[in-house]
C-alpha cells in the first residue's frame, strides 16, 4: 500500500479559521484600506489604486501579469503551490517594478487580506470554482480563466456568488474582446447570413491522459493542495503539467479536455453570436454516435454546432447561414461569403454587441464603474456548462438531453451524477 | 470488517469463477504494471459500465463491491470505489460504509464520496449517522457529504454539530437551504460569536433570508462587507423601504467599502427610480454608478434624467451619458447628440453613439436633407453614412453618377469608403476609367473601398481585370495601376508580372505600383523581376531591396508561410552573402510556434546551399 498524502499545509478549514479575522479587520480597523476609501466618493477615480493578488503561476499566467503595467493596479500578492513558480513570480513582479510583493503557497491568506481588491484566478480548472468563490465570500472581484468551473454545480455556486455578493467577475474566453470575433457574431446576430443553420467549430484534439509509475513529489511542491478536491492520485510529473498540448490539460479531474480548452473560446463565442448567453442547448451527440462523424450540439431551434469537422481556410469558427457564411479565427481574421459584409457598418437597427477590447482592462474598468463585464460569471456558465456536457456525453458515450432552462439532465440518472463531483475531505466547496 | 469483506469477496469469487463477466478482465488489469494497460483498463471498465443497466449492470456492481476489501491493492480498490461512485446503487451502501474507517485514510475519502453520489436513502442515513460519529477532523468532510446530497432530512445531525460550534455545519445547512435548516441557522445565531457567528451569516445568505429584520439587521451589521452586501440583496427583495433607508445611510458615508456594490444592487431593483430620482445630486462618481447600470440593464425610461448630464461639468459623466444614450436613447435624444457632434465631429464616443441611437424620425429627416438642394446636403449624407441608415448605401451609389452636384457626388465617394459595396467598386472603377472630372477623387476612394472590403482576389477577378480589359486606352489604366495596391493580392500580382516581364508599355507604372505593395504576393513578383534575365542591374536591386524590405516590415498583409516561402527563394537566389545573413537574421530571434513550424518545414531546401548552410544547420538547431 502506497503511502498516504501529505499533510496538508492549509486547507478550507484553516481560511475559515483566518476568515474571522478578515470580517474583524474590515469592520473594525478601518487602518486596512481598501481603494474604494481612496477614490473620490468611494468610487476609485482613473487613478486611484486596484490591489491584485495572483493565483496559480503556470504558463498561462504569462498573459496575465502585464495587467500590473496599467496605472493605478498593484499586485500585492503571488500564490503558487510549487515553492520554484512563486520564486519565479516574484522575479516577474520584480521586472515589473514590484520588488516587494507577498508571495504565499495558500490562497487562503489571499482572502483574509482586506486589502485585496481584486484576484487573478489563473490556476488548472479544478481549483477555479472553490478560490474564486473564496474570493467573492470576502467581498472581492474575480478574473477566473476559461472554463469557468469544472462541474456544471459549481457554475450555478458562481453565477449565485456574483450575485449575492455584488462581486466583478471576469471568465478569461478572451475572445470576447477582439474585434473580429464581436464583429462575426454582431454580423450572425443582425441577420446578415440569413438564419444560422450550423455552427463549425475547430477545436483540435488531445492524447488520452496517461497514467505512470508514482514518482517522488519535487521538493517544494504541495502536491495534495494541488489535487485539491480532485480525487487522489499518485504523482506523476505529466499530472501536473502546464503544457498546452496536454499536461493536465488532457485529464477529466482538472480540465474539461478540449471540449473545455478551446471549446470555452469558440462555443462561448458561438453562444455570443446566436444570442443564447442566458441559455443553452438541448442535444449532446459524442463523436461516431449514430453514424455522426463529429461530435455535435443542438439547440432547440435546430441549430447544430459540430466540433472538428475541417473548416475551409483552416478557420476557428465557421458560421453557416441561409444566406452566406461567417468565419472568423485569432489573429483577427474575418471572412464572409459575401465580401462587403466584412467592413459594412452597423445600422441603428443591427445588433450591436458588448464592446471591449482588452479583456484584463475590462475587468479593470468594470472593478472601478461596477458595471458588468463581457464575459460575467452567468455568461461563463453557461459556456462551461457547454464545455462539460458534451464532455459527460463523450465520457459516457451517448447522447444526453439537457434542460436550460431548469438547467438539468434530461432523463438519465446516470449522467446526471456527473452534474457535479464530491469533493476530496479538506477540500469543500465553500458555497 | 475483514468478515464483510471475506463475504463479498466469496461472493465475487463465485460468480467469478463460474462466468467470468465483461468486466473481470478489466478489474484484473487495474494494477497492472504496464501503465498503459491500466489506463486502458480504468477506461474500458468504465465504459461498458455506464453502458450498462438493469440486471447486466447490478452484476456489475457487485463484482465491483467484492474488489473493494483491504486485502486489495490501492489501484483496484481506488478505481472499484470511484466506479461505484458513478454507477452503484443500494447495494453498494454497506460494503462502502464498511471502508469509512478504512486505515487508509485515502479509501476512507473516496468511499466517503462514492457514498455521498448513491441515489438511496440507505446511504442518507449512513452518512448521517457517520456524521455524529466520526472524529472531529472528518466532521466537516461529512457534513460536505450532506450538504452536497442537499437533503432537509440531515437537519437533525448538522443541528447538533451546529450547537456543538461547528462552522462546516452551519454552511451545510446553508447549502442546503431548507425552512428547518434556515430556523436552526438563526436560532444558532442568536448567542453566536466570532467566526462561528461570521459563518452562520453567510450560511442564512446562502440559505435565503426570509425575515426583513433579519435582513436590515445584517445588512447594517454583518460580520464582513460582503455579508452586509449579500444582506442587502435580501433587503432589497424583502423590505424595499428599509433597503432605501440603509442605502442613503451608505451614500452619507464616503469611507463605506459597499457604496458602489450597494448603489449598483439598488439600480438593478424596485428601488432604482428612487436612485435615479437623486442623480442630479450625486457626486459625481455615483452618476457613473448610476450611469454604467442604465446602460447595462438598457433602462429606456430614463432618458430623460439622463440628457440633463450631457452638460455634466465632470468630462467623464458627461462622456458616459454620451455613451449611455447611445444604448438608451431615442429620437428625443438626437438633437441634443447632434449639437454635440457638429461641435465635436471627431470625438469618436459622440460619434458612435450617434450612430447607434435609435431615431427613425432623424433619419427620414436626413434623407429628405439629402434629397433637397440646400448646403447642408453633403453634412446630412456624412450623418447617415455614419448610423448606416436603411437605403443609404442605395442613396450613395445613385448620388455619386456623373450628372450630380460635384459636392454631393464627392460627399457619395466619401461615404462609399466607409459602407461601399462591390457595387461601388464597380461604379468607381468606372469613374476612374473614364474622362469623368471627379476621377481623382473617385481614385483614392477606391483604393480605400478596396482596401476596406480586404478581398483582393474577388474583387480583382470580377471587377479590376473586366473593366481594364475593357478601358479604352492604357493611359487610362494608368489611373487603375496607381492605387492597385489597394487591391493587392496574388491575383493582380499575376497581371502586373506579365506586365513587368514583358516589354509593355505599362511596364514602368507596373514597377511603379509594385513598390507600393505591403503584400507578400509583391515578393512573388519581385522574385521574378530578380531572376529574369532581362531585368536591369538597377531592376534587379530595386527587386533585392524590396523583398528585404516586405520580409523586415511587421506590417505586410498575406500568410506567413508565403513570407518565408519568398524568404526561401530570396536566399536561394541570392549570391550575397550579406542579403542571406540579412534574411536569416529575420528568423533568428525569437519567433511564434506558427513561425517556427514554417521555418522548420522551408528552409531545410537550404540545406544543400553551401553559402547558407552552415547558419540554416544553426537556425534549425535553435528552433528544434
Amino acid at each position: 500500500m502506497k503511502s498516504s498524502p501529505s499533510p496538508r499545509a492549509s486547507t478550507r478549514r484553516t481560511f475559515l479559521k483566518k476568515s474571522a479575522a478578515l470580517g474583524a479587520a474590515l469592520i473594525s480597523a478601518p487602518q486596512i484600506v481598501r481603494s474604494e476609501v481612496l477614490g473620490r466618493h468611494g468610487v476609485p477615480g482613473a487613478n486611484s489604486r486596484i490591489n491584485l493578488a495572483f493565483v496559480g503561476f503556470g504558463n498561462q499566467m504569462n498573459g496575465h501579469t502585464d495587467i500590473v503595467e496599467t496605472e493605478g493596479v498593484e499586485p500585492l500578492y503571488v500564490c503558487d503551490v510549487k515553492s520554484n513558480e512563486l520564486t519565479k513570480a516574484q522575479g516577474i513582479m520584480a521586472r515589473h517594478g514590484y520588488a516587494n510583493v507577498k508571495a504565499t503557497p495558500d490562497f487562503e491568506d489571499i482572502m483574509t487580506d482586506p486589502a485585496v481588491d481584486g484576484v487573478m484566478v489563473i490556476t488548472p480548472d479544478h481549483w477555479h470554482a472553490a478560490i474564486a468563490i473564496a474570493a467573492m465570500r470576502t467581498g472581492k472581484d474575480v478574473y477566473v480563466e476559461k472554463p469557468m468551473t469544472l462541474t456544471i454545480a459549481e457554475g450555478k455556486a458562481m453565477v449565485e456568488a456574483q450575485r449575492r455578493y455584488g462581486s466583478i467577475v471576469q471568465v478569461g474566453s478572451q475572445q470576447r474582446s477582439n474585434h473580429a470575433f464581436r464583429r462575426a457574431a454582431e454580423m450572425v446576430r443582425s441577420g446578415w447570413i440569413g438564419e444560422i443553420k450550423e455552427v463549425h467549430t475547430r477545436l483540435g484534439v488531445f492524447p488520452p491522459p496517461t497514467l505512470g509509475a508514482e514518482e517522488p513529489i519535487p521538493a517544494g511542491f504541495n502536491y495534495d493542495k494541488w489535487l485539491g478536491p480532485a480525487p487522489y492520485e499518485p504523482y506523476t510529473p505529466n499530472r501536473v503539467l502546464g503544457d498546452y498540448g496536454g499536461g493536465w490539460r488532457s485529464y477529466w479531474e482538472y480540465g474539461s479536455r478540449k471540449n473545455g480548452d478551446w471549446g470555452a473560446h469558440h462555443y462561448d463565442i458561438t453562444q455570443w453570436a446566436l444570442g443564447r448567453d442566458h441559455t443553452g442547448p438541448t442535444l449532446f451527440v459524442p463523436p461516431g454516435y449514430d453514424g455522426e462523424e463529429y461530435q455535435y450540439y443542438q439547440y432547440s431551434d435546430g441549430i447544430k454546432v459540430v466540433r472538428n469537422r475541417p473548416i475551409e481556410n483552416g478557420h476557428m469558427i465557421h458560421f453557416i447561414g441561409t444566406d452566406g457564411t461567417v468565419s472568423v479565427s485569432r489573429g483577427d481574421q474575418l471572412e464572409t461569403s459575401r465580401p462587403e459584409l466584412a467592413k459594412r457598418p452597423l445600422s441603428p437597427d443591427d445588433v450591436r454587441l458588448y464592446e471591449s477590447n482588452n479583456h484584463q482592462q475590462n475587468w479593470l474598468e468594470c472593478m472601478r464603474s461596477r458595471e458588468r463585464p463581457i464575459c460575467d460569471a452567468e455568461i461563463g456558465h453557461r459556456t462551461a456548462t457547454i464545455c462539460q456536457l458534451a464532455g459527460i456525453s463523450e465520457r459516457l458515450n451517448r447522447p444526453i438531453t439537457w434542460d436550460p432552462r431548469a438547467e438539468s439532465i434530461v432523463g438519465d440518472a446516470g449522467a446526471s451524477r456527473w452534474e457535479d463531483r464530491p469533493r476530496r475531505a479538506g477540500y469543500e466547496l465553500p458555497a | 470488517m475483514k468478515t464483510i469483506f471475506s463475504l463479498f469477496i466469496v461472493g465475487g469469487l463465485v460468480a467469478g469463477s463460474a462466468i467470468a463477466s465483461e468486466i473481470t478482465a478489466h478489474i484484473s488489469n487495474l494494477n497492472s504494471t504496464d501503465y498503459a494497460v491500466r489506463q486502458n483498463a480504468r477506461l474500458d471498465l468504465r465504459q461498458t459500465l455506464v453502458d450498462a443497466s438493469g440486471s447486466k449492470l447490478r452484476g456489475f456492481e457487485k463484482e465491483l463491491i467484492a474488489v473493494i476489501g483491504p486485502d486489495q491493492d490501492f489501484a483496484t480498490r481506488d478505481w472499484s470505489i470511484r466506479m461505484l461512485e458513478l454507477v452503484g446503487n443500494s447495494a453498494a451502501v454497506k460494503p462502502l460504509s464498511a471502508l469509512l474507517d478504512d486505515s487508509d485514510s485515502r479509501i476512507a475519502d473516496l468511499a466517503r464520496r462514492a457514498l455521498s453520489a448513491l441515489p438511496t436513502s440507505a446511504a442518507d442515513s449512513t452518512l448521517e449517522q457517520q456524521t455524529l460519529t466520526a472524529s472531529a477532523a472528518d466532521k466537516s468532510a461529512y457534513a460536505d457529504a450532506l450538504a452536497y446530497r442537499g437533503k432537509p432530512r440531515a437537519r437533525n445531525e448538522l443541528d447538533d454539530l451546529l450547537f456543538a460550534g461547528s462552522s462546516d455545519a452551519a454552511l451545510a445547512l446553508g447549502k442546503i437551504g431548507s425552512r428547518s435548516s434556515r430556523a436552526a441557522l438563526l436560532e444558532a445565531h442568536a448567542t453566536a460569536e466570532g467566526q462561528l457567528k461570521h459563518d452562520i451569516e453567510l450560511a442564512l445568505i446562502d440559505a435565503g433570508i426570509t425575515d426583513r429584520n433579519l435582513a436590515a439587521t445584517l445588512a447594517r451589521t454583518g460580520s464582513s462587507p460582503a455579508i452586509q452586501a449579500g444582506a442587502f440583496d435580501e433587503l432589497l427583495r424583502l423590505d424595499s423601504g428599509a433597503a432605501w433607508d440603509r442605502l442613503e445611510e451608505v451614500l452619507r458615508d464616503p469611507t463605506d467599502v459597499n457604496r458602489r456594490v450597494l448603489l449598483r444592487k439598488a439600480m438593478l431593483s424596485s428601488v432604482a427610480n428612487d436612485v435615479v430620482n437623486l442623480l442630479p445630486d450625486l457626486s459625481s462618481a455615483d452618476q457613473s454608478v448610476v450611469l454604467g447600470s442604465i446602460a447595462d440593464a438598457g433602462m429606456s425610461r430614463y432618458e430623460s434624467a439622463v440628457l440633463p448630464l450631457l452638460q455634466s461639468g465632470s468630462e467623464t459623466v458627461s462622456s458616459q451619458a454620451v455613451e449611455t444614450l447611445g444604448i438608451i436613447g431615442t429620437d428625443t435624444s438626437y438633437q441634443p447628440l447632434l449639437e454635440l457632434y457638429l461641435t465635436n465631429p471627431r470625438d469618436r464616443t459622440i460619434s458612435a453613439a450617434l450612430a447607434r441611437l435609435r431615431a427613425p424620425s432623424a433619419d427620414e429627416k436626413l434623407m429628405a436633407t439629402v434629397s433637397g438642394s440646400g448646403a447642408d446636403r453633403a453634412a446630412a449624407l456624412q450623418l447617415l453614412v455614419l448610423r448606416n441608415s436603411a437605403g443609404v448605401l442605395e442613396t450613395i451609389n445613385r448620388l455619386a453618377l456623373p450628372g450630380n452636384d460635384p459636392a454631393i457626388r464627392e460627399a457619395a465617394f466619401r461615404g462609399m469608403e466607409i459602407i461601399g459595396d462591390t457595387a461601388s467598386v464597380a461604379l468607381l472603377l468606372d469613374i476612374v476609367l473614364s474622362d469623368d472630372p471627379e476621377k481623382r477623387q473617385a481614385q483614392g476612394s477606391l483604393k480605400k473601398l478596396s482596401a476596406s472590403l480586404a478581398v483582393p482576389d474577388y474583387l480583382w477577378n470580377d471587377h479590376y481585370a473586366p473593366a481594364l480589359s475593357a478601358a479604352a486606352s492604357d493611359e487610362l489604366r494608368k489611373d487603375v495601376l496607381a492605387i492597385l495596391d489597394g487591391t493587392s493580392g496574388p491575383a493582380a500580382a499575376a497581371y502586373l508580372e506579365k506586365l513587368i516581364l514583358s516589354d509593355h508599355a505599362l511596364r514602368p507604372d507596373a514597377l511603379k505600383s509594385l513598390q507600393r505593395w505591403t503584400d507578400v504576393s509583391a515578393g512573388d513578383v519581385w522574385l521574378a523581376v530578380w531572376a529574369a534575365p532581362g531585368s536591369s542591374k538597377q531592376e534587379k536591386e530595386m527587386a533585392r531591396a524590396s523583398i528585404i524590405r516586405l520580409l523586415k516590415s511587421n506590417r505586410v498583409t498575406g500568410g506567413e508561410n508565403h513570407r518565408i516561402e519568398v524568404a526561401t527563394q530570396a536566399i536561394l537566389l541570392s549570391a550575397n552573402k550579406g542579403d542571406q545573413q540579412t534574411i536569416l537574421d529575420i528568423y533568428g530571434g525569437r519567433v511564434s510556434r506558427g513561425i517556427r513550424g514554417q521555418i522548420l518545414r522551408q528552409f531545410p531546401d537550404l540545406v544543400g546551399n553551401p553559402s547558407v548552410k552552415a547558419d540554416v544547420a544553426g537556425l534549425l538547431k535553435t528552433l528544434e
